[in-house]
């Protein structure tokens, strides 16, 4: 049985044979653009058929690869904080930590100290 | 003609098929531009890392953000412009999908990449829908293209039959060149050279065939690149 059968029909073609290769591309224009499809539908449309968002552009800065910084030395002990947050909140401690280049401790203190 | 190149299994041939495709073409006087959405980013390492003196543009760097702003910055300077995309079910893939002239969807001869092509193709159809409500002349087509197959000559796969047979048999489109098993295939990524670069290099294996496959594949490509701008200005027209 083919796996194919659910899927619409298309058309095939035979290649035409005798006209050099240099020939055919002479015939090939320079591209056009296009308007695109709104992203918001293509994405609605692509996760119906199981497609995600793996885009990580958010920690990129002007197309520039944010590298959180080392974190620094510390006499002090450190003890591991794990926490449960809305996804919301948990994109906009991310985004404070980026735009400011700060490590997610860094970033604590910084809105600790803010208050 | 915007032709991205997509399967998400990976390993299918994704960019084996744009690299050979893109050299190829800019060989015989295409001007052609590769964008690299692999966040492997194969081609870029071979034109970065590589010795090759082929003018192909290959761009990397790209996201589903800013996806449609690298592509409209490039498209009116070539006459081909490959995506290469990553071998995941993605945004970016479907978005990519949306904006192309033609999808070409590598296919191993294993139930595995034919249950993910059916996926691509499945998209595709989808796309063009969408896209087809604001601009009714507007195409995607797509082209299965089976790789990695025994030269020609020798013996097929049952594997592969039952594929080309389900193919016929459901109407699916397909190239009728297929990408062939080779040794020069391997060397371009291996060497970071174009094929006419391998000439005289004995880890290229048979050159020529490997010449010839990658001739026809071109041809016909160009082919459905001429049908499709013929088929766009009848419907703008109508």
């Amino acid at each position: 049985m083919s796996n194919f059968l659910d899927l619409d029909s298309g058309e095939a073609e035979e290649p035409p044979s005798g006209s050099s290769l240099r020939d055919m591309l002479a015939k090939v224009p320079v591209s056009k653009p296009r308007p695109h499809l709104s992203p918001d539908i293509s994405d609605k449309l692509a996760t119906t058929h199981g497609f995600a968002s793996r885009d990580h552009s958010d920690r990129f800065l002007g197309g520039i690869p944010v590298r959180r910084p080392v974190r620094g030395t510390t006499s002090e002990e450190t003890k591991q904080l794990s926490i449960r947050m809305p996804v919301s909140l948990y994109k906009d401690f991310l985004s404070f930590a980026d735009e400011r280049r700060l490590t997610y401790s860094e970033a604590i203190r910084a809105l600790l100290d803010g208050h | 003609m915007v032709i991205a190149v997509s399967n998400p299994k990976g390993g299918s041939g994704k960019s084996t098929t744009t690299l050979i495709l893109a050299t190829h073409l800019a060989h015989v006087g295409a001007s052609v531009c590769v964008i690299d959405a692999d966040p492997n980013r194969p081609i870029q390492d071979w034109k970065t890392k590589g010795k090759s003196q082929s003018n192909i543009s290959v761009i990397a760097d790209v996201n589903e953000s800013n996806f449609f702003d690298v592509l409209d910055a490039q498209i009116s300077k070539f006459q081909f412009i490959f995506v290469d995309l990553e071998g995941t079910a993605s945004f970016l893939v479907s978005r990519a999908i949306s904006a192309a002239n033609l999808v070409i969807v590598p296919v191993q001869a294993s139930a595995i990449d034919v249950r993910q092509a059916s996926k691509a193709i499945k998209i595709v159809q989808d796309e063009e829908k969408a896209v087809r409500r604001f601009d009714p002349s507007r195409r995607i087509n797509f082209r299965i293209l089976i790789t990695r197959t025994p030269a020609p000559g020798a013996p097929v796969s049952l594997s592969q039959r039952e594929l080309e047979r389900d193919l016929t048999e459901a109407g699916i489109p397909r190239f009728t060149n297929t990408l062939a098993e080779r040794q020069a295939f391997k060397a371009m990524f291996n060497l970071r050279l174009s094929l006419q670069e391998l000439t005289g290099d004995r880890r290229a294996g048979n050159l020529e065939a490997a010449y010839d496959n990658v001739e026809a594949l071109a041809r016909e490509l160009i082919t459905i690149s001429s049908e499709e701008t013929s088929t766009h200005e009848q419907l703008s027209r109508s």
